[in-house]
């Protein structure tokens, strides 16, 4: 089966705050990586390594974007909106521990799935649901109250 | 009044020149400037040469004088500045002295002499007024430096080249570095800095002793200074290491061309002393722009570069990924995250019961650790201590694990509650040397109940990175009040022969095999088959991620007494353990008799009809 072609980082991924830009570039990065290590890849501790990556790296980036959220008060003008993608970044998170443990019970989970799952939630999470919390920041700093 | 001042004294004394006492004899005059080293000139408004006595004559390689009535600029032209430049009106500052200019400071100049020898002269420039002040004239005196220059000179070239190759040292390599970097960003142009190591060269000075191991170098040194244009720098920086530079590049596979055209350069055989050596080279490439503009971190990037490509095998080049660098620093954030955390108290357990279904009691606890994370709220430790299993904070985290652990099986044993607490220990915990101290403390502090205190949870995988340390640790507290069990068992390549050495008391089926193992025969056939290796080597076995009653059954069915997981009860936080203990009854359902099982028709099916 086809994988999904490597996400080239251009001008519809970028949100406009800047913080959140260098480190979704760093998160393309590193599902491009995950995607060319799984080539024809199916061994356990490449795919462990892949989802301890992910895992790293959302911790990290997750912890930025509901910071910004914290400081723009996201949550008392726009408390769905700030559920909606603290659940998604949650999901996210679960998602990849329980492809974890498949790995690790050997249960086989073909790369094409991960990459599959990664590329999706990638790019609705960005390009929709980033884009509204960076939209929301950006009207914040241009009108500084 | 000290003797300077007395000096100075006298000095001002005969500050005004004594014409009673020369006269103004220009004859007399003429034989005072003919005595002295310091050369004279005096020079008229015009700018015309008046007087030059011998030494300045001499100075200026004009023996017969050929200059005198002649422009300034006429002896000029055989002069350059310091750094080598024609000599203007800037460099021989008269036109500006006969402007008005008392200030002008004193110049370095060399005038070339024959067989390209150079001499060094300071020539300081002072105007000559009348009694009104006004300019009619200029006066130079010029003292030959030579010496002292080239004195300088060469304490210079030592401080910026090295010795024994000739080459750029590190000194003058990252000045270079300042000026290319400058020279980048002003005109938008792309510059390489890369780190090159020999490999194999501490074997050719081994074998072939320090003075062949000199050759080489000096060899390697003008390839590496033939490979490269004559803009770019190579340098040797200590040892077997240099560093190049590499300005002006177009595109990244230009740089590439160069960085190849070394390493077949370094690569190709060498004669030394009727032998032919071989040497590789090993190079690690950063680019700018794309990394940092800090020139000491692009060498450090540079060096880490270098030593990827020894890694993957030498004689090759690895660049610098900036963007890996940035994952490297969030992990390492990460971490500190973590360590802070600890600090912070911001890690809480939570216990999960493990019930014997048969005997309807709750036979035990398992610790499992959570982060309560400010932002992020209650992080599952899947999500962290996977970062942090090769640091050495893992211990710390696991200390704390078993202090807080048994604090809360004290207090349950208080309160009435007799239950053996598990704890999940990662493997760089189990093979530190201070661990079995621990153990040894705590066993030592006795048993104040009937159970064994503590059991220690092992990753199959985990004990079998250091077998030996993991079993003889095993065999010597198995028996003392600490039990072993080995967690997820099945994922790991367990073996009979693995199982026979770790000994430890307990195996732990993975849940994932047990969620599975209704609908998955392979599933089940893994799930019977610990519990009958259990059985065969007298281990007790828990079933853990029991989800619901048809799991229970089943594993009651096929001789799994104790379960753990949702289905009994979930991870409980500490203020809820008491209360469930209190409140905990056996499921009569637990009790029914297999054949209902049967009837209902879960149970069976897997072993026998609907998969053969």
């Amino acid at each position: 089966m086809q994988n999904p072609a490597p996400l080239i980082w251009n001008d519809s991924l970028m949100t406009g705050v800047p913080e959140i830009d260098e480190q979704h570039r760093i998160l393309v990065h590193t599902f491009n990586e995950a995607a060319e290590s799984l080539c024809g890849e199916t061994r356990r501790e490449v795919l462990e390594a892949i989802t301890q990556d992910l895992l790293s790296y959302a911790l990290y980036h997750f912890e930025t974007e509901e910071l910004l959220m914290r400081d723009a008060g996201y949550e008392s003008e726009d408390g769905a909106d700030a559920r909606r993608h603290r659940a998604e970044h949650r999901d996210f998170s679960t998602q990849v521990l329980g492809l974890r443990d498949r790995i690790k019970a050997d249960i086989s989970v073909p790369p094409h799935e991960l990459l599959v799952f990664l590329n999706n939630w990638l790019v609705t999470h960005i390009m929709h649901t980033d884009m509204r919390l960076a939209a929301f920041i950006l009207a914040k700093r241009s009108s500084p109250t | 009044m000290s003797t300077w001042d007395a000096e100075l004294e006298r000095s001002e004394l005969s500050e005004s020149f004594p014409t009673d006492f020369v006269g103004l004899d220009s004859g007399r005059v003429n034989s005072i400037l003919r005595t002295i080293e310091e050369g004279i000139l005096l020079w008229n408004t015009d700018g015309k040469l008046m007087y030059a006595n011998p030494a300045a004559l001499a100075h200026f390689n004009d023996s017969e004088g050929r200059s005198t009535g002649c422009h300034w600029a006429w002896l000029a032209q055989r002069c350059a500045s310091a750094e080598g430049l024609p000599c203007d009106g800037e460099c021989f500052p008269l036109d500006r002295v006969l402007a008005g200019d008392a200030d002008a400071r004193p110049v370095l100049l060399q005038v070339r002499c024959a067989e390209d020898k150079v001499r060094w002269l300071r020539v300081h420039t002072q105007p000559l007024t009348d009694t009104h002040g006004a300019v009619t004239g200029a006066v130079c005196s010029s003292v030959d430096v030579t010496r002292q220059v080239e004195q300088e000179n060469s304490l210079k070239l030592q401080a910026h080249f090295d010795t024994l190759t000739g080459l750029p040292n590190r000194v003058l390599f990252s000045d270079r570095l300042d000026q290319a970097l400058a020279h980048a960003r002003r005109h938008r142009e792309n510059l390489a800095v890369c780190m090159l190591d020999l490999d194999g060269f501490k074997i050719v000075n081994d074998s072939f002793g320090h003075s062949s191991g000199d050759q080489l170098l000096r060899e390697v040194a003008s390839r590496l200074h033939d490979s490269l244009r004559g803009d770019d720098t190579a340098a040797r920086l200590g040892g077997d290491e240099f560093a190049l530079l590499i300005g002006d590049l177009k595109t990244s596979g230009q740089c590439e061309q160069v960085v190849k055209r070394v390493l077949d350069a370094v690569g190709a055989p060498y004669f030394i002393d009727g032998a032919e050596v071989r040497v590789t080279a090993s190079i690690g490439v950063t680019l700018f722009p794309g990394d940092t503009m800090d020139p000491d971190q692009l060498l450090r990037h540079a060096d880490q570069a270098m030593y990827k490509a020894k890694q993957a095998g030498k004689n090759r080049f690895s660049i610098f990924d900036p963007i890996l660098e940035s994952r490297a620093r969030a992990n390492l954030g990460l971490v500190r995250k973590i360590e802070q955390a600890l600090e912070r108290q911001e890690f809480v357990l939570h216990y999960q019961p493990k019930v014997d279904c048969r005997a309807g009691r709750v036979v035990g606890l398992e610790a499992l650790i959570r982060w309560n994370h400010p932002v992020l709220g209650q992080r599952m430790p899947g999500e962290f201590l996977p970062l942090i299993e090769r640091e050495d904070m893992i211990v710390s985290i696991g200390d704390w694990v078993i202090d807080e652990a048994l604090r809360e099986q004290a207090r349950l044993r208080a309160a009435g509650h007799e239950l053996t607490i598990s704890v999940n220990i990662a493997a760089r915990q189990l093979v530190c040397r201070q661990f079995a101290e621990r153990l040894e403390a705590i066993v030592g502090e006795g048993c104040a109940g009937s159970v064994d205190p503590l059991e220690i949870e092992i990753l199959e995988s985990a004990a079998l990175e250091d077998i030996g340390t993991v079993s003889s640790l095993i065999a010597s507290f198995q028996t003392r009040g600490i039990r072993f069990a080995l967690d997820d068992f099945g994922t790991g390549y367990s073996s009979l022969m693995h199982l026979k050495r770790l000994a430890a008391g307990v195996l732990k089926i993975d849940q994932a095999f047990v969620r599975d193992m209704l609908d998955d025969p392979g599933d089940l056939a893994i799930v019977q088959g610990v519990i009958g290796l259990a059985a065969a080597f007298r281990r007790d076995v828990v079933a853990e991620g029991v989800e619901d009653m048809e799991h229970v059954r089943m594993l009651l069915s096929i001789g799994c007494d104790v379960m753990q997981g949702h289905g009994i009860s979930r991870p409980l936080p500490v203020e809820a353990v008491e209360a469930w203990l209190r409140n905990f009854k056996p499921d009569p359902r637990w009790r029914a008799p297999l054949a209902e099982a049967a009837r209902s028709g879960a149970a069976l099916v897997p072993r026998t009809g609907r998969l053969s």
